[in-house]
């Protein structure tokens, strides 16, 4: 299948479980589109993974203009009460407002984002923050899992590839647990945001 | 007999009486299984996924200590620690030993049928810690001091009236009205425990033998935070959870969350692969993995029935079960595992008095059959164990001998044509009993469907007199 057909197939599924799409043909574009996610959650702090696109886009200066304060990766949490007593609980990423991280593949047939744990991944940026920010370079979206079980089989074998945990996102949390209504954003980020990135 | 299973037939004469929940859930898995047929439908091959599933699930069950032996070594070899509970007290004290030598004050779960199966969550309560289900339809069953109606929707006899009542009662405040507000509380109020939780627990969907890689699948986010938040990650399973490679689980991740919710994908799937070294927050450092028999091996065992331990716990069954809607949910079944599949289980994995009744409560319509993406052949299975019950009961019992008679007698007069005919006329007496808005005739404690005004044959002859008259 040739790359925008996919684009397209990821679109329309990533939009049909509930989640926002962007399309950004160069840097510039993607800075806008985070400029405008960043106003919204302003004035609260955003957690930024560490990773290439993210400093290529220069997302923390971005935000930094905006007033918008950066936790660190490295240091966004506090200490564990259960570790420290009187800790009453953990602060930092708590608070967050926005999270943004690289998704590692995409799922056309599903709308789905694949990430694998690494030295730079932070699983709780894309869990914690009501607002999930997901950046994909277009080159990286697959067609289905049948597709990324096979990349996941080659080279050093699925565990090593997936680290830790690997984690698929099909949209935002929600539960339907009252009465079957549909509610978003129960435990996990309501609103999941997508910017597929097409500039090599 | 009667005396043994008084406890189920009384609580199902109480349940079907209770309209209100028997429509909530009625209407709930109706909405189920909607979804499961459209996603069916949209599947090429779904008829092949099926099989594929069956198969690979037969071949561990065939061979369950080798695929057994490869998990356990295999998240042994990256640090993680694997217990094998032969009883639900093995596991409870495995898990109570974990929680007092680490100094565990708060515990958070997510959804896992295994852990209700071992009332996990009272023998860790016992040893001081507090428990949060997190799954918001467990966690509003908690605070109600109920056990699930349902695998997939635990909470699904309940109105949201009922819902708001609750939470106010509990949690306090104010009387909230719409699910998004009740949704919110809740999300509020076990924030803050997933921030202090010292030990995550959950079930496991699928575990691969191969890679050593634990599977979880769900919608709301809690499992991605108990098992990304507290230092320690302990999960628990059936030992029939085992697929054989990482390749296989391709299958089930297609099969599950289209039969369960008829959704392509869940919002969240996390292939766990046990601790590895991640800065604090990201990810346990300890991971236990406890695996549970409680009767299963005996099933693998069992040639005849061994391919109900094939169950996915998708709630397929339950959901086109009509006795399972008729007594509004899980409840009257009074065992963790309900409907269809839990008939199956409950005689061979527990010895509740209750259990052996089980069986007889089914239409054996078949509609869980065709629903089972494992293909499991409940009915086959229901009348083995109907076969295996009644074959244990006293033969020259005064209630069985009378059955045998009265089979013996009915056979007799089937097999010949006149016999029945007159048998059928005398039957239809029972007609002037009085026949309600159902059909049914209602008297002396006895609710039966009267023979019809005329059978099939004296209709057909009576259509061919005319024609011959009009010819």
């Amino acid at each position: 299948m040739i790359p925008s057909d996919l684009i397209t197939m990821f679109k329309q599924q990533w939009l049909s479980v509930g989640g926002n799409f962007h399309q950004a043909a160069d840097p510039l574009t993607a800075r806008e589109i985070l400029i405008n996610l960043g106003r919204q959650c302003h004035p609260r702090p955003a957690a930024v993974e560490d990773r290439p696109l993210i400093r290529q886009l220069r997302v923390n200066e971005t935000l930094a203009e905006l007033g918008i304060e950066v936790l660190s990766p490295s240091g966004a949490w506090g200490p564990h009460p259960e570790i420290l007593p009187g800790a009453e609980e953990r602060r930092g990423l708590a608070e967050a407002g926005l999270g943004i991280t690289v998704a590692d593949y995409a799922l056309a047939d599903s709308g789905t984002l694949v990430i694998l744990a690494g030295p730079e991944t932070r699983r709780s940026f894309s869990l914690l923050p009501p607002v999930h920010l997901a950046l994909v370079p277009a080159a990286n979206i697959l067609p289905d899992l049948d597709a990324l079980f096979k990349l996941l089989g080659q080279n050093q074998g699925p565990v090593n590839q997936m680290g830790q945990v690997m984690t698929f996102i099909t949209g935002p949390s929600k539960t339907g647990d009252i009465e079957f209504n549909l509610v978003m954003g129960v435990h996990g980020p309501g609103r999941t945001e997508v910017i597929v990135t097409t500039w090599t | 007999m009667v005396r043994r299973s008084a406890g189920f037939v009384e609580r199902s004469k109480i349940a079907v009486r209770n309209q209100g929940v028997t429509a909530a859930v009625t209407g709930a898995v109706n909405r189920l299984s909607a979804g499961r047929k459209l996603a069916w439908a949209q599947m090429d091959d779904i008829q092949e996924l099926r099989l594929a599933a069956r198969e690979k699930k037969a071949e561990v069950i065939a061979h369950l200590d080798t695929y057994l032996d490869t998990l356990i070594t295999k998240i042994s070899s990256r640090g993680g620690y694997v217990f094998q509970a032969r009883t639900v007290a093995d596991m409870q004290g495995y898990l109570v030993n974990l929680i007092r030598t680490k100094g565990i004050r708060t515990v958070v779960k997510g959804k896992s049928m295994v852990s209700e199966e071992a009332h996990l969550n009272l023998a860790m309560e016992a040893y001081g810690a507090e428990v949060f289900e997190t799954d918001l339809g467990e966690y509003i069953v908690q605070l109600a001091g109920e056990t699930p109606s349902h695998i997939l929707g635990p909470a699904m006899h309940k109105t949201k009236e009922d819902i708001a009542d609750l939470f106010s009662q509990k949690l306090g405040g104010p009387t909230l009205s719409t699910p998004e507000e009740l949704t919110a509380l809740a999300r509020e109020t076990l924030r803050r425990k997933f921030l202090t939780a010292g030990l995550g627990l959950t079930g496991v969907n699928l575990a691969v033998a191969e890679t050593g890689t634990i599977v979880l699948l769900e919608n709301e986010g809690n499992i991605r935070m108990s098992t990304t938040l507290p230092r320690i990650h302990v999960a628990v399973m059936g030992l029939e959870k085992i697929v054989p490679s990482f390749a296989d689980l391709a299958v089930f991740l297609k099969l599950l969350p289209r039969t369960a919710t008829g959704q392509k994908m869940p919002s969240y799937v996390s292939f766990i692969n046990g601790p590895w070294p991640m800065p604090p927050g990201e990810g346990p450092e300890e991971f236990h993995l406890i695996i549970l028999d409680n009767g299963r091996r005996r099933i693998a065992a069992d040639p005849d029935l061994r391919s109900a331990l094939s169950c996915i716990r998708c709630g397929a069954c339950l959901n086109v079960c009509p006795v399972f809607r008729r007594l509004g949910g899980g409840h009257p079944y009074g065992f963790t595992y309900s409907g269809p599949i839990g008939a199956i289980l409950a005689p061979l994995m527990s010895d509740l008095p209750d259990a052996a009744h089980l069986p007889f409560a089914s239409t054996l319509c078949g509609a869980c059959r065709d629903a089972c993406p494992v293909m499991i052949d409940h009915p086959s299975l229901l009348l083995k164990l109907r076969y295996r019950i009644a074959s244990q009961k006293n033969p020259s019992s005064p209630r069985l001998l009378t059955e045998k008679l009265l089979v013996q007698a009915a056979g007799r007069v089937k097999r010949h044509l006149g016999l029945y005919q007159a048998a059928i006329r005398v039957a239809r007496l029972t007609r002037m009993l009085g026949i309600d808005s159902n059909g049914l005739v209602t008297r002396a404690g006895l609710v039966f469907r009267p023979p019809a005004p005329r059978t099939y044959r004296e209709m057909k002859r009576h259509l061919n007199s005319k024609r011959k008259k009009n010819s």
